[in-house]
Formats: C-alpha cells, structure tokens, sequence
C-alpha cells in the first residue's frame, strides 16, 4: 500500500532516495543519543504530517524493529568499551560509556529504519524504476529486470506452497533431525532456483523482443520530472538535519 | 558462439532473480541473527555469512564482470523494498559488499571460479561489511575481544556460508539442467578437444 497523494508521496523517487541517502550519512555525524533522538524526530514527523500516514499504521509497520533497536544498544551496553562499569554478571559488564554509545547507535538504527519505511510508504516501485532510468540514467537492462524481480516475488510464495504440496502428494517422507532439515532446505531450494531461472528466461526474452533491453530507443509512459516540489522536500530535509546538528 | 565478457539481458535477468530470491530470504534471517547476537557478540555473526550469497552465487553461474555487483545490489534493493529490518542502510550494505566481492573476481579476471576464489569473495563482502558497521554499526564501539571474535566469525561464516554453500547450491541447480545456458556449464563444453 502506497500513500502517493500526499506531499512526499510526489517528491520525485530518485531525489527522494538519494535525500535520504544523504540524511543518514548525517545522522552518522551524530555523537550522543540526545541529538540522535532529534534527528530521529524528523523522518517520525514528516511521515505523520506531510506524507499522511497514521500514527497506527507507522507503528504496526515500525515496532517490530525495536528488536533491533533493543539488540543493537544491548549489545553494546553489555560488551561495549567503557570505564564506569554499573553492573556485571558472568560475562556480562554494563558500563556507562557502552550504554550511551548503545542508544545512539541504536536510536541511528532506528532513524535509517523511519528513512527506508518513510520512503516505501510514499513510493510506488513502478514509478520509482521509471525515475531512476530517467533521472540517474540507470541502464535499461538492469532497471526493467529489477522490477520484473519484485514482481515475481508473489509468484514465488505460490510456488513455495506448490512444491511443499507436490512434496506431499508424492510421499516424499521427512527424516528427523538436523540432517532431515538440512535436507529439506535443498529440497525446496534448488526446485524454486531452477522455477525462477525458468521464469526469468522467459521474461527476459520477452521483454527483449520488445526493446525493453535498452537496446532500442524506447520512450517511456511515465515521464517524471524534477521541480519546485523536489526542491522543496529538499530544502526541508537538508535545513531540519542541519539546524538539530548545528544548533542544538 | 563465443564467450562474450559482456553480460546479455537473460544473464542480467536471471542474476536479478535469483538476487531478489536471496533478498527475500534475509528479511527472515534477520530476527535470529539480532537475538543471537544479543546473547553473545559473535554468535549471530555464525549465521551472517549468508548474506553474502547473492553475489557469489550469480557471479558463478555467470562468471562475467559486474554480475557480483549487480546480484548484490538487486538482493539488497529487494531486501529493502520489501521491508526488510535495516531500512535503507540495507543499499549501503549491497553496494559494499557487491564492490568487494567484485574486485575479488575481478583480481582473477574473471577466469577462476574454484570453489577457493568463491570463498575470499564472500569472505571480502564480510570485510565490506564490516567497513561498514565500523563507520555506522557500533563495531568500533565494542571492547576488544567481541570486537575480534565478530570479525572474525563473520569473515568464516561469510567464506563458509557464503562461498561454500553457493558452491553446493548451485552445483545442485547445475544437475537440474536449468543452467546449461550459461558460462558455469558452457565452458566446460567448450574446452577444446
């Protein structure tokens, strides 16, 4: 589901992902976890107000990744550099340091999450391929087998379930234990490779026949643009991600 | 017809599928390693090395220049398109690791593809990777000894996992008669008499 109405919805793909790009190569800069959770601030606000989407949807599709959020500050409270040691046990040893340098790697974690979410959320991967052979001149070849790719990805799901079924169909008896697992995971392996590089073939020959291979000088249905609004988002981004550095 | 070094659209295609295949298969990957890792710093890292797999596998079915990069970069984007845990830096991490895994073939010229040269290549995308989480991950942010016993288990797990397994999978896919197209079975046929 895309919410492509809204303001960010219709920033150009291309300026919206190299944005964001841009904006977690400055979060990096941060250093405590305070002006981290600002800068967190800024992809949470922007996807609650200007790109539309509710506070219930964005935490149903955020809060898994506190695990990693969770795991992330653990890890490095508990076995992280750091003098002023709070706790210990076994081998763990909370420190101080460790602890802070955890919540602001972990709160960045978090941002680069808001970042990606914010951009699937707004971004029709259609228009998104479209935008990147015309705007960052990505070849032909390689965008047009890309989006067959994400669209193949359903299909596979039913071809999953249709091997499992002709698995059982057949008899095909299941050895316990870990070999038995090992097994398994071969068994449905290779038959979904050999399916995708079938599907794929077809697809690609085509595709081929009609100039999709950037082969041909094909126009395109889509035409993206770049303008005021791209420049917009851009100014927002860069100022907000600046004036928290900065300022504060 | 000879073996061009270019890569044609059906090899691009079918790297890109199998990639996004790969992609697919990360995001369910990704809860373990976090609670692994969790109990211990360098337990997760025993499963990392799979994530390395997209590059090797389509680079040795192919064996052309730039086909690691792309395998690598198409999982990603896939990975990331779909939802995966990392959000965006899931782009940064294909990049690097694609680059890497690249200039290890590339280092072979595109000749050797022994089950050894499949092993640094992954090994080299667990180094990328590490680059990586150095610059943004907390990894120099660890004491000495978890920090040693990440780099480490990654770097086999990334050889083993990474180059060994694509090795045996794709050796498996080769039986199927779904590859006979492609360099991985073409240039044993066509070794001069």
């Amino acid at each position: 589901m895309h919410e492509t109405n809204s303001f960010v919805g219709q920033v150009n793909p291309s300026v919206k992902l190299l944005l964001h790009l841009v904006c977690m190569i400055l979060l990096v800069f941060s250093r405590d976890p305070l002006t981290t959770l600002y800068l967190l601030a800024i992809p949470v606000l922007i996807t609650l107000t200007l790109a539309k989407i509710s506070l219930k949807t964005f935490l149903v599709r955020v809060s898994p990744f506190l695990l990693l959020f969770l795991t992330t500050t653990w890890v490095l409270a508990a076995y992280g550099k750091g003098e002023t040691v709070w706790w210990e046990w076994a081998w763990i040893r909370i420190t101080e340091e460790g602890l802070y340098n955890g919540l602001n790697i972990g709160l960045r974690m978090m941002a680069f999450v808001c970042y990606g979410f914010l951009f699937t959320a707004t971004t029709d991967v259609t228009k998104l391929i479209m935008s990147l052979m015309q705007q960052l001149k990505v070849s032909p070849k390689f965008a047009y087998a890309l989006l067959a790719g994400f669209r193949f990805l359903p299909l596979f799901k039913e071809e999953y379930a249709q091997i499992k079924a002709a698995h059982r169909v057949r008899g095909v008896a299941r050895v316990p234990g870990l070999r038995g697992k090992i097994q398994g995971v071969m068994r449905y392996t290779i038959p979904l490779l050999a399916q995708g590089i079938r599907k794929a073939e077809r697809v690609a020959v085509a595709l081929e026949a009609r100039g999709f291979d950037g082969t041909l000088n094909r126009t395109f249905y889509h035409q993206l643009t770049v303008g005021r609004r791209d420049g917009l988002y851009l100014a927002l981004l860069l100022a907000a991600n600046l004036a928290v550095l900065l300022l504060l | 017809m000879k073996n061009s070094y270019v890569v044609n659209f059906r090899e691009i295609m079918i790297t890109v599928i199998l990639a996004v295949l790969c992609g697919f298969i990360y995001i369910a990957w990704a809860p373990l390693y976090g609670v692994m890792d969790g109990i211990y710093p360098g337990l997760g890292e025993i499963v990392y090395g799979t994530w390395f797999i997209a590059g090797v596998l389509a680079a040795y079915i192919v064996q052309k220049p730039g086909v690691a990069f792309i395998a690598e970069v198409a999982a990603a984007s896939g990975e990331f398109i779909m939802g995966g845990p990392y959000g965006l830096s899931t782009l940064l991490y294909g990049v690097a690791q694609g680059a890497a895994t690249e200039l290890v073939f590339a280092l072979f010229r595109y000749r050797n593809f022994h089950v050894s040269t499949l092993m640094i290549g992954a090994a080299a995308a667990a180094l990328a990777s590490l680059g990586y989480d150095a610059l943004t991950g907390g990894l120099a942010e660890l004491s000495t000894a978890p920090m040693l016993m990440k780099i480490i288990i990654r770097t086999v797990s990334g050889a083993i996992l990474g180059g060994l397994l694509a090795k045996i999978i794709v050796d498996a896919l080769a039986k199927t008669g779904a590859l006979n197209n492609y360099a991985i079975i073409r240039k044993k046929m066509e070794k001069p008499f």
